[in-house]
């Protein structure tokens, strides 16, 4: 026998106060433990998708659209600009731009988007081929690492692709067909889950062969000097990284597009800043919600060891009858109190995990990114932490209570 | 030899309630009833000698140790190791089974649990096939046999009984008699009845009446 033994038996023999303190705990630290999951691997994510992009240029609309459409591509395009109005950027002498890489958007394999680009994007997002090699004329394509591990396509496979961004076979484009020539490594970016391929095989595609000047032309050239022949033709829009960030020149850059042309520039890191604010407000309720629900399960585990001591004042004079000091009756009361809270703390992680995995589907659908409850975060100890003082501040009183009742009197009772 | 000496001891309830008590001399492994009409002090006595309330004046020795004069911290410590209590009202820990309520004392005692002795205790006071039950599964005799052996399992030197009997009837009556009396004869303890059972009177020879 020890006092953690007795404590933990005086705690199961009371199940339903157990199971009530417990459920109500484990639900708020389950929220809080859920949302801190959720905030971490969305930050990362975003973050570690600026890849160095300095801005994004694009048609005008709504700048965070712009962001999460050619950044993220998770949001449909604000539309396309003319490369006659991006050529400045692409010049290779610009005193701002350290690299301008082109994207357009147009079609889905499996809602994997296919992206027609040049090789330069590879290198913005520090990306590297494992096998194959990169594409070299239209209608060959590099794939993410989650593009052939899901969709199960290897060097050499042959697909045809979809309309748009969602995967509908009536609106597949028969009269193509993309081949893999190479795979790239995983980045843990969104790359992984892209389809690269030129900027002319998203034209092709869209033109149905029409404009087959375009296709002979275009097909063997794949740097953005090849686009600027093409300057009444549209691209989605240019991701952009300066050659100083600290430039007065690349500080007014934005708005000077903004101002004086038909496109818009937006700053990801401003836009993703905003975005974390706009979804912290809603997180923040959520967390406060979590907080109220393990005040109030405090406020259960008080009332369960207060009220409990009227019931044992037996129990807990026979204990100091037998030796036990007023100290330990005051310790065996506290732990009965952590033993609550860090039952809960356990079911409350375990269901904040089991959540986050289970809800990772329906994250990667909405984000594209992979979400996984199968972490840990350095914050989970410190919820442990608040979890032990809640523990300790909701049975202080009732063990304080407990260690002054006087033992002749209540084991004399008649 | 002496093991229990009282000397000139009064405790103060409260303003209006005060109790005075002869001086008693009880020897090592002696059975003695204290008996009294209510008020007399009985349960005073066995409260001060017990170390659960400590005298207004006056001295108790025990085992040449004067109690009255520890601080509360040495009095839990001297209860623990030498005092065994057996209540009238069956009091136990509801969470525990009868096995761990009786090796509950040896834990809060500090004394090495003796697993051998306590099985002797559960065996000879027909407990053996009750350990793994819970208390509130036992019959009020069995509760009260449980009861004597929590007070045993430490081996104390001094068994206080109040009224062990009281509840009982005829027959479990001698029977707890005989159990306790056996089971402190074994250890060599000495046991000390606090009752107004008369019923007793007749069984034990040596009395104390605080009337």
């Amino acid at each position: 026998m020890s006092i953690i033994k007795l404590a933990f038996k005086n705690v199961l023999a009371r199940p339903i106060n157990l199971v009530i303190s417990v459920i109500l705990f484990a639900l708020g630290i389950g929220l809080i433990g859920f949302l801190l999951l959720f905030q971490d691997q969305i930050r990362t994510k975003f973050e570690s998708n600026l890849a160095g992009i300095d801005l994004v240029v694009g048609a005008k609309g709504s700048p965070l659209q712009l962001i999460l459409c050619n950044m993220y591509h998770i949001d449909n395009p604000t539309g396309n600009i003319k490369i006659k109005d991006a050529s400045p950027f692409f010049r290779t002498n610009h005193p701002v731009v350290k690299k301008a890489v082109p994207l357009s958007l147009g079609d889905n394999y499996k809602t994997y988007r296919i992206i027609g680009t040049t090789h330069e994007i590879l290198d913005l997002y520090k990306a590297k081929l494992v096998e194959g090699k990169l594409w070299d004329t239209d209608l060959e394509v590099v794939i993410g690492k989650e593009v052939a591990e899901k969709g199960q396509l290897k060097v050499g496979d042959k697909f045809n692709s979809s309309h748009g961004f969602t995967e509908d076979v009536d609106l597949a484009h028969d009269e193509f067909s993309f081949k893999v020539t190479g795979i790239v490594g995983a980045t843990g970016t969104v790359l992984d889950q892209l389809i690269l391929t030129n900027t002319s095989s998203v034209w092709l595609v869209h033109e149905k062969g029409a404009d087959s000047i375009v296709y002979k032309t275009y097909k063997e050239d794949n740097t953005f000097e090849g686009l600027l022949k093409y300057p009444d033709r549209d691209i989605t829009s240019m991701l952009i990284q300066y050659r100083s960030k600290t430039n007065y020149q690349a500080l007014n850059l934005p708005r000077n597009i903004n101002e004086n042309t038909a496109m818009q520039a937006a700053s990801p890191a401003f836009e993703i800043s905003k975005l974390f604010n706009l979804i912290g407000v809603g997180t923040q309720a959520l967390k406060w919600i979590g907080i109220i629900i393990g005040f109030v399960s405090a406020l259960s585990i008080f009332l369960s060891l207060y009220r409990s001591l009227k019931e044992r004042k037996y129990e807990l004079a026979l204990i100091r009858a037998m030796g036990a000091n007023k100290s330990k009756v005051f310790w065996l009361i506290l732990l009965e109190g952590l033993i609550y809270t860090i039952i809960g703390w356990i079911v409350g992680t375990l269901l904040s995990h089991l959540g986050m995995e289970i809800m990772a589907t329906y994250l990667k659908n909405d984000f594209k990114y992979s979400f996984t409850g199968l972490t840990w975060l350095k914050e989970e100890w410190i919820i442990l932490g608040v979890a032990i003082v809640i523990g300790i501040v909701s049975a202080i009183i009732p063990a304080y209570k407990a260690s002054k009742e006087d033992i002749h009197l209540t084991l004399t009772e008649r | 030899m002496t093991l229990i000496k009282t000397e000139k001891l009064t405790h103060q309830y409260d303003k209006n309630t005060s109790v005075s008590l002869p001086n008693i001399s009880i020897d090592k492994g002696e059975t003695v009833l204290v008996i009294g009409k209510s008020g007399s002090g009985k349960s005073t006595f066995l409260n001060i000698v017990g170390g659960l309330i400590k005298p207004t004046s006056g001295e108790v020795r025990v085992n040449e140790v004067s109690i009255s004069s520890l601080s509360q911290t040495q009095l839990d410590q001297f209860r623990a190791k030498n005092i065994g209590f057996v209540f009238q009202k069956h009091h136990f820990i509801q969470a525990l089974n009868v096995y761990e309520n009786i090796a509950l004392a040896p834990y809060f005692s500090e004394v090495k649990e003796d697993k051998v002795y306590i099985n002797h205790l559960l065996k000879s006071l027909q407990l053996d096939d009750k350990a793994g039950k819970k208390i509130d599964k036992l019959s009020e005799g069995e509760k009260q046999r449980v009861s004597i052996a929590r007070a045993l399992a430490t081996k104390p030197i001094i068994i206080l009984a109040d009224e062990p009997t009281s509840a009982l009837d005829d027959e479990n009556c001698a029977r707890v008699l005989d159990l306790l009396q056996q089971h402190a004869k074994e250890i060599g303890a000495t046991l000390v009845i606090v009752t107004h059972d008369t019923r007793l009177k007749d069984r034990i020879d040596n009395q104390i009446n605080l009337s």
